[in-house]
């Protein structure tokens, strides 16, 4: 439901920014993109310790995110200026001007939009339901009544898988013996259970990926975004722009870890 | 559900007496006690006024398992109820909060404005938890502009000990436990100022003898200790142990009842040994031997503060499954090892909000009330008193 809700803001949100750089033929102010024009750099902050999203290898940025950002550059003509940040100084950092723009696997938050746009969705990191490639019983959660769910004890995907048991699926048989998601995938693999709750990373990392199958859509929402101010609209339009094309070309799936 | 054992341990919180009873019996006479008024009002009842609730009984095999709560940010009364109803659920007895004093006493030294407070206290008694009250938090009509909430300058110490006292005396008999201030061995919960143990000593002096005035029963504790290994010429802060010995040489033996300690994990499982030089679970030893050392040794130690994180996203954080395993083995060893430990208080129950940071790996129930899988597992141990 809140990422029907975000796609719908975002619509709205494009459709008004062409509004208003229809009406007059005259973009939006936007001090942070008339920076990066004159400067030729996109300072661009990330938290480099969150592989495969973004960290520091041999003195290079490298990771999904970083993928995404020299893709953004590009399209402005610009070069990138990586500015690492810890996790919980993002946002200020952005609010003090210190970046034009946060890529690092950061996830929606609805109350930051009184300052920040957010871009289109990139990256789905919700917690997924992981069945074997030929299984034909489960379709779904309510599915898995008596059904052997194994899951990463603690994780995010056993907390999901918990709730489900709570709710909709009282006889879930819950596994929560593994100590990874890998492991727990690993067990479906080997039929040592019916499905398994994971999450989309470790589900591509997977020895057995081409035996496994995700079921859609994920039953927990964790899109990850990109983040501007709130006054720079331009660069909010550009940043989306890029997204959209790669999405649409195939690329940014590639660049987050697909084939 | 897990099915109860006929025999539990069962604290009662108002005496804080631990019975060995038979849960059969022991509903049997809650029942019968609620249900009296409305026998002797006849068949309507309705001349009767509502008959008060009996305080809620936690159970539990292990009665130091407690949380540190965050209903300070919670403003909706039916939420701070089931967050205090869930800690009792997972068979926690104990619970710390935070009350701050800018909100109990915003505009001058004269007004109160206790009415979350109420809530708080009430809900946690209903559930038959004790409490553990934290104080800091200055109004700025008591500091100087452009000073942080954490600054208390001595020509305002009085008020911050009329304050505490006021406390003492509004929910005598039903909060005994006041910690007086938080971290002050931090610079950021100093004020931004140096540490000064010294100085500190003071505070707590004055905040004692008011909390005592208020209340003689109750029990003064100096803020938990953040901890920490910074150096006598560091200005960040001040190496836990380093600021109990200077409360110790400030003369402050006599303005503290027990010791509030914070005792995170971090990476490190609660077997491994206390170190100087290490900040694991087990360095509460080193500052119980602090007080052993100045003959302290009796004075109850409270753990308002500690265990472990699983944010994948923090360098300082354990793997899910371990944080478990860690939480759970942490309450184990305060409650065989460590006759000395009267509470452990985990950070954090819920966050009425996700703080969408490394934060978030703390908690035991989600914002929306759901309960993490280290919650399950808390109330399995707490109902069987086995460890898995």
């Amino acid at each position: 439901m809140r990422r029907v809700l975000l796609d719908i803001m975002l619509i709205l949100a494009v459709l008004g920014l062409g509004g208003v750089v229809g009406a007059g033929n005259r973009p939006p102010p936007d001090a942070a993109w008339d920076r990066v024009q004159a400067r030729g750099v996109l300072r661009i902050g990330t938290d480099p310790t969150y592989p495969p999203f973004e960290s520091v290898v041999d003195s290079r940025y490298t990771g999904y995110d970083i993928a995404l950002g020299q893709a953004i550059a590009a399209d402005l003509g610009v070069r990138v200026a990586w500015v690492p940040l810890a996790l919980d100084g993002q946002y200020d950092a952005l609010a003090a001007g210190q970046v034009d723009l946060l890529l690092s696997a950061l996830p929606f938050i609805y109350e930051r939009q009184q300052e920040v746009h957010y871009s289109q969705p990139y990256f789905q990191a919700g917690s997924l339901l992981v069945v074997r490639a030929g299984e034909g019983r489960i379709a779904g959660p309510v599915d898995l009544a008596g059904r052997r769910v194994a899951v990463e004890l603690g994780s995010d995907a056993d907390t999901a898988a918990r709730r489900l048991q709570r709710t909709i699926v009282p006889d879930l048989q819950l596994a929560a013996t593994y100590h990874s998601s890998a492991e727990a995938l690993a067990a479906l693999a080997a039929g040592q259970a019916d499905a398994a709750v994971a999450d989309p990373l470790t589900l591509a990392a997977a020895p057995d990926r081409a035996a496994l199958r995700a079921l859609t859509p994920p039953l927990t929402d964790t899109p990850y975004v990109a983040a501007v101010k709130i006054t720079s609209p331009r660069l909010a339009a550009a940043v989306d722009a890029t997204i959209s094309a790669a999405r649409a070309s195939g690329t940014l799936a590639r660049m987050m870890g697909g084939p | 559900m897990q099915r109860t054992p006929i025999h539990l341990r069962l604290l009662i919180q108002k005496s804080e007496v631990r019975i060995q009873t038979s849960v059969a019996a022991l509903a049997m006479l809650l029942i019968a006690l609620q249900l009296a008024p409305r026998w002797a009002g006849g068949p309507t009842g309705a001349a009767l006024p509502p008959a008060t609730p009996l305080p809620a009984v936690v159970a539990t095999h292990n009665p130091k398992i407690g949380v540190h709560t965050r209903l300070t940010d919670e403003a909706d009364p039916a939420k701070i109820r089931q967050t205090l109803r869930m800690v009792r659920a997972m068979g926690a007895p104990w619970v710390t909060e935070y009350f701050p004093w800018i909100y109990i006493q915003p505009t001058d030294a004269a007004h109160f404005d206790w009415s979350h407070a109420d809530l708080v206290v009430e809900a946690a008694a209903a559930e038959g938890l004790t409490l553990i009250a934290r104080f800091d938090g200055t109004p700025t009509w008591a500091r100087p502009t452009g000073s942080t909430w954490k600054y208390l300058a001595p020509d305002h110490y009085a008020d911050f000990a009329a304050f505490v006292g006021a406390f003492a005396t509004r929910y005598r008999g039903r909060v005994r436990y006041l910690t007086i201030w938080n971290e002050p061995n931090l610079s950021a919960e100093w004020g931004t100022r140096k540490p000064d143990p010294a100085t500190y000593t003071e505070l707590l002096r004055q905040a004692y003898r008011a909390a005592h005035a208020a209340d003689p029963a109750c029990i003064v504790l100096p803020g938990g200790l953040a901890p920490t290994l910074e150096p006598p010429s560091s200005a960040l802060g001040l190496r836990d142990t380093d600021f109990l010995e200077g409360i110790y040489a400030a003369g402050g033996q006599a303005s503290f009842d027990a010791l509030a300690i914070h005792a995170y994990g971090f990476t490190a499982p609660p077997a491994a040994p206390a170190a100087p030089d290490t900040l694991n679970f087990a360095r509460a030893e080193l500052l119980h031997a602090v007080l052993v050392r100045h003959g302290d040794g009796a004075k109850p130690v409270l753990i308002t503060e500690g265990g472990w994180n699983d944010n994948p996203r923090w360098a300082l954080a354990v793997k899910p499954y371990q944080r478990i395993a860690y939480t759970l083995a942490a309450y184990d060893k305060a409650q065989r090892d460590w006759p000395w430990c009267r509470a452990v208080t985990f950070w954090a129950f819920r966050y009425p909000q996700p703080a969408y940071t490394y934060f978030d790996g703390y908690t035991f129930v989600t914002p929306d009330f759901q309960p993490k899988p280290i919650y399950d597992e808390v109330q399995r141990y707490a109902v069987t008193g086995v460890l898995p």
